[in-house]
C-alpha cells in the first residue's frame, strides 16, 4: 500500500503582493520532501465549528528551498478561500496543507527542452516554478514563455 | 494529523449551505459550482462520426463493435446525476442523454474471469474501474448534456459518466471497455491519483 500523503501545518512565513490582486504566500514547511516543478499542494481550511474547506495551489517557487514553499494565489472577488488568503492570512498563521500531488504536468531537467510555456491568469504560477528552478540549473534549455497582460503582470 | 486545525479567522461563505437536500449532496472537501469547468491533459480528438465506433472486447466471446449510428438504436434514457472532480467542483443535477453500460454490456457475453474495466479513449486516455461500479446503472456512455450534443471539450461525441466516482474516471472522448480479469492503472491512477476514486470517501490520491 502507498502511504496517504499527510495532513501537515505550514507556518506563513512571509507575504508578497504581486498585484493588486495577487500574492504569494511562503510556507515553512519543515521536512518538506521537495517537489517537482509543476506540482501542487491542498489547503484546508477549517472553522470554529468544524465548517471545512479544501482548494488546491499550485506551488510558485523551485524545488531547491529547504523547508519552504511558495503558493501564488489570485484574489477570486467571489470566493470563499482567495479573498481570505489574501485579506485575513498574516505571517505567523498556521495553515493545514498537504503535498506534493500530481505527477504529469511537471518539468524537470532530465525531460530536456526547449520549453514553450502559456498560460492564462493563475495558470501561470506552476510555470514560475519550472522557470524558477531552470534558474538554479547549471545549463538549463532555452526557454520563452508568453501569457495575457492579467498572468504576465505577476512576473517579477 | 487526525484532529483539524482550526484556522484562525476562517469563519467560510458556507456556499454549499441552503437547503440541507442540497448540502448533503456535496462531498467532503468539495464546493459547488453552476460553471462546467473543463480540465484536460492534452489536445481535444476531434473523430468524424462516420469513422466513430464503439467497442467492447477483451475477455468475452466475441467482441461488439458498434457504429455511431448503431450505438444511437440502442434504448437511451436521460440521468440526472451529481458530478464531483477530484480538483473539487461538484455540480449538481447534471442532465445527460446516453445508454447504461448494463445495455451496451448485455451485448457481449463476458468471460466468467471478467472483473475490470479498462475505458480507452482517443488520444490514448484510458482509466480503470472494477467492474462492479459500473454495472446495475451506476454507468452510462453519454452523448448529449443538457439537451444538446455534447461538445468536444467535454469529451464529445461520447464520454463515458460514472458519478459515482471523481470525474476522471468518466473518460472523455471513450472509443470503447477492454474487460479484464486483472486490474490495470489507467492514466491518472499511474499518476498518483487513487485507483478507486469514491469520492464520498474522499479517495482523491494514493493512499488516501
Amino acid at each position: 500500500m502507498v502511504n496517504p500523503i499527510s495532513w501537515r501545518l505550514a507556518t506563513v512565513n512571509g507575504i508578497r503582493d504581486e498585484t493588486s490582486s495577487v500574492r504569494s504566500l511562503t510556507l515553512g514547511l519543515p521536512g518538506w520532501p521537495g517537489h517537482r516543478p509543476g506540482q501542487h499542494i491542498d489547503l484546508r481550511l477549517t472553522a470554529e465549528d468544524g465548517y471545512s474547506v479544501e482548494r488546491s495551489y499550485s506551488i510558485a517557487s523551485e524545488p531547491e528551498r529547504d523547508g519552504e514553499i511558495d503558493i501564488t494565489v489570485e484574489r477570486i472577488p467571489d470566493g470563499e478561500v482567495s479573498p481570505f488568503l489574501d485579506e485575513v492570512v498574516v505571517v505567523g498563521d498556521r495553515l493545514e496543507v498537504r503535498g506534493p500531488i500530481g505527477g504529469y504536468f511537471v518539468w524537470e531537467a532530465a525531460l530536456g527542452g526547449p520549453l514553450f510555456l502559456v498560460a492564462g491568469g493563475s495558470g501561470i504560477v506552476p510555470l514560475m516554478a519550472m522557470l524558477r528552478y531552470r534558474g538554479t540549473i547549471p545549463e538549463p534549455p532555452a526557454t520563452s514563455s508568453s501569457g495575457p497582460p492579467s498572468a504576465t503582470r505577476q512576473v517579477k | 494529523m487526525t484532529e483539524r486545525f482550526v484556522t484562525r479567522g476562517f469563519v467560510g461563505r458556507r456556499t454549499q449551505e441552503g437547503p440541507g437536500a442540497t448540502r448533503d449532496r456535496i462531498p467532503p472537501g468539495q464546493y459547488q459550482t453552476r460553471d462546467f469547468p473543463v480540465l484536460s491533459a492534452g489536445p481535444t480528438p476531434r473523430t468524424p462520426l462516420d469513422r466513430w465506433s464503439f467497442t467492447i472486447e477483451g475477455l468475452v466471446r466475441e467482441p461488439v463493435i458498434w457504429t455511431w449510428s448503431e450505438l444511437m438504436a440502442l434504448p437511451k434514457r436521460e440521468w440526472v446525476v451529481d458530478i464531483s472532480c477530484v480538483t473539487k467542483w461538484t455540480k449538481l443535477d447534471m442532465r445527460w442523454r446516453g445508454v447504461s453500460l448494463d445495455t451496451l454490456l448485455e451485448n457481449v457475453e463476458l468471460d466468467q474471469n471478467a472483473a475490470f474495466v479498462i475505458a480507452y479513449s482517443d488520444g490514448g486516455y484510458t482509466t480503470n474501474l472494477p467492474l462492479g461500479d459500473v454495472l446495475n446503472g451506476q454507468a452510462f456512455v453519454a452523448w448529449e448534456y443538457d439537451g444538446k450534443p455534447l461538445a468536444p471539450e467535454h469529451g464529445g461525441p461520447a464520454r463515458l459518466v460514472v458519478p459515482g466516482r471523481y470525474f476522471w474516471k468518466s473518460a472523455k472522448w471513450v472509443r470503447g471497455l477492454r474487460i479484464q480479469d486483472q486490474d490495470q492503472s489507467g492514466f491518472w491512477e499511474s499518476l498518483g491519483y487513487h485507483n478507486r476514486g469514491d469520492q464520498w470517501l474522499e479517495e482523491r490520491y494514493s493512499g488516501d
